[in-house]
């Protein structure tokens, strides 16, 4: 299993509207929640 | 006169005529005062409401038509006053949604092709103290009564984002915007933005 690429702020910036109504994939929302963690 | 006590009688045949005589100089008069042919229609349909309604009161110092086309006038230069003052939020709204206008300025990231931390937030840039969030968090705390709930800042706290190298505590830069979904919450995204980038310039003039 490959690693999921990083998100960079630039691509999180524009999704954070769809990550708050649970509209991402499961694949973006891990990547979106990994950049937070970090 | 002929047309006057038809009308005060409330005449559907006269007042077919008369609208069908007068509509298009009426509609040429309303769109000479309003931004559109559709409020120019507007006016000339509130004008022939007025005029059956204010019949009665016509005291015959004009002709019919002087008098209609007075309250024409009126109308329409009322309403195109307000219309010019008046942007549809609609038609901003489709604006936003029509572009591909960023969320935040491509400038506040690092390029694309950088060897390091590409596209991610550039380091804040030297600008003295207080920041325009901080500014206006510290105004707010000074005129709300101790222990009021303190609003979060807005915005990203990924580590590269400027308010974590600040030291501002993670959790308090991002909050849902209530119930918004879909396209309106991306416009309400981008407002925010706008608004932010706004506040910053109008607080940097200030300092």
């Amino acid at each position: 299993m490959s690693a999921l690429p990083e998100m960079p702020c630039r691509e999180l910036v524009e999704i954070i509207p769809e990550y708050l109504e649970g509209g991402l994939s499961a694949g973006d929302r891990l990547r979106f929640e990994a950049h937070l963690g970090d | 006169m002929q047309h006057l006590e038809p009308l005060r009688d409330w005449d559907e045949k006269t007042f077919i005529d008369l609208v069908r005589a007068w509509h298009r100089p009426m509609l040429h008069v309303a769109m000479a005062h309003t931004p559109s042919r559709a409020v120019a229609e507007e006016v000339v349909q509130e004008t022939w409401l007025a005029v059956l309604e204010g019949i009665d009161r016509f005291e015959q110092r004009s002709s019919l038509k002087t008098w209609v086309f007075r309250i024409l006038m009126n109308q329409a230069i009322t309403k195109g006053v307000r219309e010019r003052r008046t942007v549809p939020f609609s038609s901003l709204a489709s604006a936003e949604a029509s572009g591909d206008e960023p969320s935040v300025d491509p400038d506040r990231f690092i390029p694309g092709n950088a060897e390091r931390a590409a596209n991610h937030w550039k380091p804040a840039p030297l600008r003295p103290a207080p920041w325009p969030e901080e500014a206006v968090a510290s105004r707010r705390d000074a005129s709300a009564p101790a222990g009021g709930n303190r609003p979060v800042a807005a915005g990203s706290t990924c580590r590269h984002h400027p308010s974590r190298r600040r030291g501002l505590a993670r959790g308090r830069g991002l909050r849902a915007p209530g119930r918004v979904g879909g396209q309106s919450a991306r416009l309400v995204a981008r407002a925010r933005s706008k608004v932010r980038t706004s506040l910053a310039s109008h607080l940097e003039v200030q300092q």
